[in-house]
């Protein structure tokens, strides 16, 4: 296998958009055929051993949690239409978001590839019997003409402290627009990064192969990568000692608190990060990587049995320290 | 009724301002589209926001979803895949800033894959024509059989090419 990059890619991400052909999409569907729709596809799902959940317009805490954890989506907790969510251990099927259907397939690391692979076999197996909203020249056709063609959507979650703590990271992100890629950050409020991670998409999607996408988005991922090695061993050979004390206090705080905020946890989760990759500190990145998902706020709000602030941190502070013990 | 001729119903809404003062006329198709070739509704106002000559004024709906021009231009997204082309005049510009002048280069859907879909039509007209010869419907079953011997044809042709 190639090099998934584990040190600093987090997760690689492929999301399909695909409609069915004779309906409309689900903006103008109408509860009975996205009712409809969920049922027809339902059955494809159990036969592919897929976790089936239903909603109709219950569940909003649980769909926030959800779409914080890029399981289900804003534009899927909102919706009033009938929706399903279909789930494996690294795939997801949202049916009734803003297309009919949006297939996804998350692996750790760098390896879109594979993401690509299984995010094909399901749409296969889903949808290989159904009439697919299709167009010559416009190609999968979706619901917004910002996905048309492939409608595919390649992300890269990438951990970049050192690139954006130098502020390097805003002429990359200009570069890399002209290649029709974005980099933002993640989980942050507009540009900024939570936690010094970054996503690498694709902007466009038409005109342009799936392989030649996943191409593109793997080799400026890489760029980053290279990029942020070499700051990361810049700035450890010039300042040691207080690399090293920043990150052995940052292990050291979510492996013993009892009460942590969610700024504070992601923070550190940085530090702790860097620290293994650079050999400082011991760590596993399955497991950090499971825990940015784990402490975002509505994750943990529904986790907590007391609903208050105090409770709330707490808990967070239970689930980091378990993970990491 | 047509607010021009008075004879056919009324389909277009158009919006006229003159001296700042906004009037609506209800018109059919014909004399819609004569008002579109003569000039002085040229002057047409732009009536919903900045719209260059008619396509505010026009209240194009989607024939397959009943999608409104309004609604996609606040929306700047497709009803269903028809709206594609029935709002060309408000999606193609866009298509083009976002992707480029470009066609679709990737992948294609099983399902519209030209061969895929005529072996699926003929083993449904040899269904079909089954069912109508049982029944002893034969002039539909001479329809069927035309379209299935065309069909076959097609068929043995696109084998023989490989």
């Amino acid at each position: 296998m190639s090099e998934t990059y584990r040190d600093i890619a987090v997760e690689s991400r492929v999301r399909l958009s695909r409609n069915l052909k004779n309906y409309p999409f689900p903006a103008r569907l109408g509860a009975k055929r996205a009712e409809e729709i969920v049922e027809k596809l339902k059955v494809k799902a159990e036969k592919e051993g897929l976790a089936v959940r239903v909603y109709r317009d219950q569940d909003k805490e649980e769909l926030r949690a959800l779409a914080e954890e890029e399981i289900g989506s804003a534009d899927f907790t909102a919706s009033k239409l009938p929706r399903a969510l279909f789930t494996g251990s690294d795939t997801v099927v949202m049916v009734n978001e803003a297309d009919h259907v949006r297939i996804q397939a998350v692996t750790e690391g760098l390896s879109l590839e594979e993401s690509y692979e299984k995010a094909k076999k399901l749409d296969a197996a889903i949808l290989g019997d159904e009439e697919i909203a299709f167009d010559e020249r416009l190609g999968y056709v979706t619901s917004s003409p910002t996905g048309l063609g492939t409608a595919l959507r390649a992300s890269v979650t990438l951990h970049l402290p050192a690139l954006g703590e130098s502020g390097r990271i805003d002429r990359v992100m200009l570069d890399a627009d002209r290649l029709g890629v974005i980099i933002r950050g993640y989980l942050g409020e507009g540009s900024s990064a939570m936690g010094g991670l970054y996503t690498v998409t694709n902007r466009t999607t038409l005109g342009i192969s799936e392989e030649e996408i996943l191409k593109r988005i793997g080799e400026v991922a890489q760029k980053l990568i290279e990029k942020e090695r070499e700051l990361r061993a810049k700035g450890l050979s010039q300042n040691e000692i207080r690399l090293t004390d920043r990150v052995r206090r940052a292990a050291a705080i979510l492996k013993n608190a009892y009460a942590i905020g969610y700024n504070e946890t992601m923070l550190l989760l940085s530090d702790y990060r860097m620290g293994v990759s650079l050999g400082l500190v011991e760590g596993d990145y399955g497991k950090m990587n499971g825990l940015i998902r784990a402490v975002q706020p509505s994750v943990i709000w529904n986790g907590s049995a007391e609903k208050t602030e105090l409770a709330r941190e707490h808990h967070r502070a239970e689930v980091v320290t378990a993970a990491l013990a | 009724m047509c607010d021009k001729c008075g004879k056919r119903p009324a389909t277009t809404i158009i919006r006229k301002n003159i001296n700042g003062k906004y009037s609506e006329y209800a018109l059919c198709a014909e004399c819609a589209a004569e008002e579109q070739i003569f000039s002085d509704f040229r002057e047409l106002v732009p009536a919903f926001f900045s719209l260059p000559e008619w396509e505010g004024a026009r209240e194009t709906v989607c024939p397959f979803c009943g999608a409104t021009a309004r609604e996609v231009r606040r929306t700047g997204r497709a009803g269903c895949a028809q709206c594609y082309k029935t709002f060309d005049y408000l999606f193609d510009p866009y298509i083009e800033r976002i992707h480029g002048d470009v066609n679709h280069a990737g992948t294609v859907p099983a399902s519209a894959d030209e061969e895929i879909t005529r072996r699926k039509r003929i083993r449904e007209l040899r269904e079909e024509l089954r069912e109508a010869v049982e029944k002893e419907e034969y002039e539909k079953a001479a329809t069927l059989r035309d379209e299935l011997r065309a069909l076959e044809k097609k068929e043995n042709e696109a084998k023989e090419a490989e």
